[in-house]
């Protein structure tokens, strides 16, 4: 509606506007009967509103065109139709012609073009669409048409170029900046309005004695005191001047006025367009980014007090990262959506809605079980946006590292106490034997050499199983996927003089299970089970071990389980450390256990012990990644 | 000096270690009771008098307790925090002994009751002079509260 009667309002000021210029020179038609306008400057004011507005002014310029032809001008109804279709179409094809580039191109190229434009488009429509009529109805000769063409294209040409030009310049933003004013300044409005003002009047006087108009009026064979105002009827002058000024005047008014509620809408839609184009560029941002974004609102109850909040939206990488689809998050709420109450961080997330001071922190959510680290901003009170990454494995990466460090430390600490420790026994007994060297003592000698002998050997074992250990992880065989059965097979052969010895009964599962990973690794873990089981077996008289497997829930778990003396719980803790012996009566140096967990855990499983204490036996359990239960179908299959 | 014999409970693994601690101490007669057990969990049962060591005629309590760290089934460390924990044991003065030059190792020893903190040094003549000087201070000239 507003626009309506905007356009409305444009329309009736261009007809305006176009009828006063036509006006003055109306003044002059009469003089001389036909049409020897030296300047035409309402086909400047049809470019103008064309330029301002667009093609939405055709009906002012055409009612303009109708008044100035038929009611100043006097032509018949027929003449001024088909002069005003070309009065209208000229300057708008030749507007919408410059129109096309015209926001965008220099301020240079601007003008040249509207000078083209002032000049020779429009002028040349409606001059050849004027003369055409004028000949078509017979108003002119056809020898005629020719000069008359030329006369009208010069006429409207020139008063384009008088306009047009200084009209848009003096109204760019680039004369409002070098002025300094801006647009609202009201000083520069009425400088405007003054100089159409004062255009228009020196223009009906000066149209009237112009040395243009001499010549053309010449050319056309007609005395030029025939255009010359009325001067001997100085009230008649008086009239036309105060008639065209004000109607020009009015017209310059209407046009400041439209021209600022122009300015408003213009600036309104630039920022609309702004605002669209920002909307734009950060819609494709939350789409793209790496993180997850999410907006939320917080809710509240009767009291002002945060009970929840609604997830307003979210962007893809939400949904990767949570498995949540934005349509299903949009418009939950936190508690329903996570399933949580209260809705997870939600004291964090009020805390940021209602204060704006951003906040970030990583943390492990359950729900998902992943890590997440979560920057919450506000953009405006009550509402807040979350910005997360996935950083599980990072986590993970860390915690592993940790791990490796602990280890590390660890291992460096028994590895500098283990090795010291035969080596204060080397040196120390030296010391002795060269004493008792010298005293000649046999008894000692013998003893100080067997302390020699023993650190030694035990520091060259503990140096080898070291360099052993180390192997694990870092040189592999090829993975294989091996029968459980072969595996328990091949370690029961290496322990078995043990076994036979102590007379131990090993019974193995016949389920189908695969393993999958380094072969003689797999081997060595339950050659060490098998050993300790032997070795630990106490004075049992029916020395008993089982290999088998347990489901639980998920994960296959293996276990080897004796009936020997079993481990004290208290104890249970240090079984798995490097060189750790809990009798340090048995042989060995204590690397079985370390080596077995490193084998399982390089093999993506991990190792425990269960014992209920000394005397009721000893089972270890143990995982192992990618081991599976195969039909003898599917076995025959993989072979 | 001291008027009675010392009462030495040396918790040691390392069978050669003991022997170097044995041999040192020969000299010191007031010495005449060294009491060796080769793991933490001995040495708890020992002092807790549990198991094997329930009478106390044959297992007296020691004036002094010679702990070396590393030890299978319950570590030094371990034992000393039980020791001070024990309102009957916690005046025993306990000296550490160990190839354990680690700074978290004798800071927890101390944090834990640790009278003093020796390390084993790889030297024989060292070694010999620590002990004697050991056996000087500790079993010749220090005052007991038992």
């Amino acid at each position: 509606m507003k626009v309506f009667s905007r356009t409305l309002l444009a329309n009736g000021m261009v007809a305006l506007a176009y009828w006063g210029v036509s006006h003055l020179n109306g003044l002059l038609f009469r003089h001389v009967g036909i049409l020897p306008m030296p300047i035409w400057p309402a086909a400047a004011v049809a470019i103008l509103a064309g330029l301002k507005w667009g093609p939405r002014i055709a009906p002012g310029v055409a009612v303009g065109s109708i008044l100035a032809n038929h009611f100043s001008l006097g032509a018949s109804w027929a003449c001024s139709a088909g002069v005003t279709v070309m009065n209208t179409v000229g300057p708008l094809l030749a507007v919408l012609w410059v129109n096309r580039k015209f926001e965008t191109e220099s301020l240079a190229t601007r003008l040249l073009k509207l000078a083209i434009v002032s000049l020779f488009l429009a002028p040349a429509m409606t001059a050849t669409g004027g003369v055409g009529t004028q000949w078509l109805l017979n108003l002119i000769p056809g020898e005629m048409a020719g000069p008359r063409w030329v006369r009208w294209f010069l006429a409207h040409s020139s008063g384009a170029l008088l306009f047009v030009p200084p009209v848009l310049v003096f109204s760019s933003s680039w004369w409002q900046r070098a002025a300094g004013t801006g647009e609202e300044d009201w000083l520069n409005h009425a400088g405007r309005i003054t100089l159409w003002v004062t255009v228009g009047l020196i223009l009906t006087l000066w149209s009237a004695d112009s040395l243009l108009g001499l010549l053309w009026f010449r050319k056309a064979g007609t005395s030029w005191t025939n255009f010359l105002l009325p001067l001997h009827d100085p009230q008649k002058v008086l009239s036309h001047v105060l008639v065209s000024t004000t109607l020009l005047f009015a017209g310059g008014v209407v046009s400041q006025l439209l021209q600022h509620l122009g300015n408003s809408r213009r600036n309104q839609y630039r920022s609309h367009r702004a605002l669209r184009e920002s909307e734009a560029k950060f819609r494709s941002l939350f789409e793209n980014m790496a993180e997850g974004v999410a907006l939320h609102e917080m809710v509240h109850d009767a009291s002002g007090q945060a009970t929840d909040y609604r997830i307003l939206e979210t962007n893809p990488v939400y949904g990767r990262h949570t498995g949540i689809p934005p349509e299903k998050a949009r418009g939950m709420l936190g508690s329903a959506l996570y399933g949580l109450t209260p809705a997870p961080y939600l004291e964090k997330f009020e805390q940021v809605a209602r204060t704006g001071t951003p906040l970030s922190f990583e943390t492990y959510f359950e729900g998902l079980e992943k890590y997440f680290s979560i920057s919450v901003v506000s953009p405006e009170p009550g509402k807040f946006a979350t910005v997360f990454e996935d950083i599980t494995e990072r986590k993970h990466r860390e915690k592993e590292l940790q791990e490796k460090n602990e280890e590390l430390a660890r291992f460096t600490y028994t590895v500098s106490h283990d090795l010291k420790s035969p080596l204060v026994t080397v040196t120390t007994f030296l010391g002795y034997l060269e004493q008792d060297l010298q005293k000649q003592d046999g008894e000692r000698i013998r003893k100080d050499i067997g302390y020699i002998q023993s650190a030694a050997s035990r520091m060259s074992q503990l140096l080898e199983e070291l360099l052993e250990l180390s192997r694990i992880g870092r040189k592999t065989n090829p993975p294989v996927e091996v029968p459980l059965q072969t595996v328990v097979r091949e370690a029961r052969d290496l322990v078995a003089g043990q076994i036979a010895t102590r007379g131990v009964q090993v019974e193995v599962t016949s389920e189908p299970i695969w393993l999958f990973g380094d072969y003689p690794r797999l081997v060595e873990v339950f050659q060490n089970l098998l050993d300790n089981a032997v070795k630990f077996m106490g004075d049992q008289p029916a020395p008993h071990v089982e290999i088998g497997m347990e489901t639980t829930g998920d994960s296959m778990v293996f276990f080897v389980q004796d009936n020997g003396k079993g481990i004290d719980p208290r104890h249970q803790s240090k079984l798995f450390g490097l060189f750790e012996k809990l009798d340090p009566d048995a042989p060995g140096t204590g690397i079985g256990l370390a080596l077995v967990r490193r084998i399982v855990e390089v093999h993506g499983g991990r190792i425990w012990v269960e014992s209920e204490g000394p005397g009721r036996g000893t089972t270890f359990r143990f995982t192992l990644a990618r081991a599976k239960k195969k039909s003898p179908e599917v076995q025959e299959k993989s072979h | 000096m001291q008027g009675r014999p010392i009462t030495l409970l040396l918790v040691e693994d390392d069978p050669a270690h003991a022997e170097i601690v044995r041999r040192n101490l020969e000299d010191f007669h007031v010495a005449n009771r060294i009491i060796h057990v080769s793991d933490g969990q001995a040495a708890l049962d020992y002092l807790f008098r549990e198991g094997e060591f329930r009478i106390p005629e044959t297992s007296p309590q020691p004036d002094l307790i010679l702990l070396d760290l590393r030890l299978p089934k319950v570590d030094g460390l371990a034992v000393l925090h039980r020791i001070k924990e024990e309102e009957s044991l916690r005046k025993i003065p306990t000296v550490v002994l160990t190839t354990s030059a680690a700074e978290s190792d004798m800071l927890t020893a101390y944090d834990n009751g640790a009278g003093s903190y020796l390390i084993k040094p790889i030297d024989f003549e060292k070694f010999s002079t620590l002990m004697k000087s050991f056996g000087y201070y500790w079993l010749a000239w220090n005052q007991y509260p038992f």
